[in-house]
């Protein structure tokens, strides 16, 4: 008998309504506040207009093809991170799969923060409401910051936007794939785009635009001989991709069996790098306009990235310009939209892996899960230690977890289960772009040893040298106990009992050397 | 601007939106195989 991912029984897989609404979501979970906040800053840091060239070498070699990686697993093997694993690899593949779907959980809490204070900061665009000082306002009278370690001084200007973003969040994972997930971003997307390209337009004809162009476009040839400048490519791809971690896995897996895969995958890929350049286009005018403004270079400004970026450095800007005020809307209003369908993609991975191991049925998942993350992601963000907590956890999920997640999966799947050659057939047997042995190539030999080094090199920076001024101990806490515990829950999911066999399956189509799940479970 | 950051730009907007809107339109032309094999109508 059937139980669907929304855990009745008897009803079939919950599914997207068809090869569009797959392509917008995946777009929608893609494009997300790295594409905004992060590109930009990144491509000008290393080598400018040079970037270029190891970024799209990235996305063809690691970006493109763990994409599909991911699409072959979860829609060969019709489940979550977790039974897509222990279906292709047995139990030691299913740990895996909750890996990923701890470092979700994880990613989740703080990514709903940010959430809340873009959609905080949309209003105060309106009567710009950090007057002359938005660095103060940020960290003092917005999320009254103290110094870094555990705190139960809860902010309620951040608490109740948080709570607000989580009940949203909640709505539309409990309405379901095609009701909650596709219908947020059939909606949403447009939207973001719309109001994008407003800000980018208007951007590009702010007095001072071209300055920030040419500090963003003006390549440094240079940086091409440097490792550094491949690496911060590779990582940008990577995490810009929503690929890893079990949200493709889990996307893909609601396709229809007979479904494209290669196809709509070279779409998401290429739109979310075509958003990341409107992006750049749209920071760096803006950023160059405030130069002019400040009367120094673009090398002279600070916060070109991250949470810097966007709360203090663009309030600063707004409050400078002519039609502040709107500008400020759209800017924080694209920010929350893409933060926001990316979320949900995000949680989505938790919801359907409880879901299919538990047989909870889709609002018990949605309560439990939604409820659990939604305590802890107050309890640590939605405190004067929220912004400190953040800086080091969204260092920790990403740059140790979510590339340990990457390594571990291509090495695991490509080198120990040797599936490669069978998922690149399912590829080629669904698909109308068809993908030859240089996928296998790329997914089993150049992404693992790219992303190891990263890895590596990272984890011995992190342990060497720390992370920015905080202590070790606070890094312990938060930081690397980040990592203990999506272990520890790994751990224990992996070990407790599936509510239905998830071995009890065999993929379609059948291509040698396809073997049941029994048999690899039975390795 | 300056031409080489207008090189630069306009490379970028070239490769990475005609990749865009080359796998857009092979999509529309072909958005599935007319040759799926056998089965795969049942889910699971």
């Amino acid at each position: 008998m059937a139980r669907a991912a929304g855990g009745a029984v008897g009803a079939p897989r919950e599914q997207w309504t068809g090869q569009v609404g797959f392509i917008i979501s995946a777009i929608g979970s893609a494009v997300g506040l790295g594409n905004i906040w992060r590109f930009p800053g990144v491509a000008y840091e290393n080598g400018g207009g040079a970037f270029l060239v190891p970024y799209i070498v990235a996305l063809l070699t690691a970006g493109i093809p763990i994409l599909f990686l991911d699409y072959a697993i979860g829609h060969r093997f019709r489940g979550s991170a977790p039974r897509s694993f222990r279906r292709l690899g047995g139990r030691p593949l299913e740990a895996l799969g909750w890996f990923q779907a701890a470092i979700a959980f994880a990613i989740s809490l703080y990514y709903t923060a940010v959430i809340a204070w873009a959609a905080s900061y949309f209003v105060f665009s309106f009567d710009l409401r950090w007057g002359d000082d938005p660095g103060g306002f940020f960290t003092g009278e917005f999320l009254q910051t103290s110094d870094p370690g555990f705190s139960l001084d809860f902010v309620p200007g951040v608490l109740i936007p948080l709570a607000l973003v989580w009940i949203a969040t909640l709505a539309v994972l409990a309405a379901g794939v095609a009701k909650g997930l596709q219908r947020l971003n059939t909606f949403a997307l447009p939207l973001l785009f719309v109001g994008f390209i407003v800000l980018v337009v208007r951007a590009l004809f702010l007095p001072g635009a071209e300055v920030g162009l040419n500090a963003l476009f003006t390549p440094e040839w240079s940086a091409l001989a440097d490792p550094a400048v491949w690496m911060a490519a590779y990582s940008q791809i990577f995490f810009s991709l929503s690929i890893a971690f079990g949200i493709m896995v889990t996307y893909s897996s609601y396709r229809a069996r007979r479904s494209n895969l290669t196809g709509p995958g070279l779409v998401v890929a290429f739109a979310n790098s075509s958003f990341e350049i409107l992006a750049g286009i749209g920071v760096f005018a803006t950023l160059g306009f405030f130069a002019v403004q400040q009367g120094v270079g673009i090398d002279e400004l600070e916060g070109l990235t991250g949470v810097g970026l966007s709360f203090i450095t663009f309030p600063a800007i707004v409050a400078q310009m002519p039609g502040g005020p709107v500008f400020g809307a759209l800017f924080f209003g694209s920010l929350a939209i893409a933060g926001f369908t990316s979320l949900v993609s995000v949680l989505q991975v938790v919801s359907a892996a409880v879901q299919e191991k538990f047989g909870l049925t889709r609002l018990q998942a949605t309560l439990s899960i939604g409820g659990a993350a939604a305590v802890l992601s107050v309890l640590l963000f939605a405190t004067t230690n929220g912004l400190n907590a953040l800086d080091v956890v969204d260092n920790w999920a990403n740059n140790v977890g979510v590339m340990a997640s990457a390594v571990l999966t291509t090495v695991l799947v490509l080198w120990v289960r040797r599936r490669g050659e069978e998922l690149r057939r399912h590829l080629n047997a669904v698909s109308t772009f068809q993908v030859g042995r240089v996928w296998t190539a790329l997914v089993g030999a150049v992404v693992p040893v790219v992303l190891g080094a990263i890895l590596v090199t990272g984890v011995v920076s992190l342990v060497v040298d720390g992370y920015d001024v905080y202590d070790r101990g606070f890094l312990g806490q938060f930081g690397w106990g980040t990592i203990v515990a999506v272990v520890l829950l790994t751990l224990v999911l992996t070990a407790l009992p599936w509510r239905r066999d998830p071995d009890a399956f065999t993929p379609w189509p059948t291509l040698p050397p396809a073997r049941s799940a029994q048999q690899g479970a039975r390795r | 601007m300056t031409p080489i950051a207008i090189l630069c730009l306009s490379g970028s907007v070239l490769l990475i939106g005609g990749g865009l809107v080359a796998s857009v339109v092979a999509l529309v032309r072909r958005p599935e195989r007319a040759d799926y094999p056998d089965g795969g109508t049942d889910e699971d």
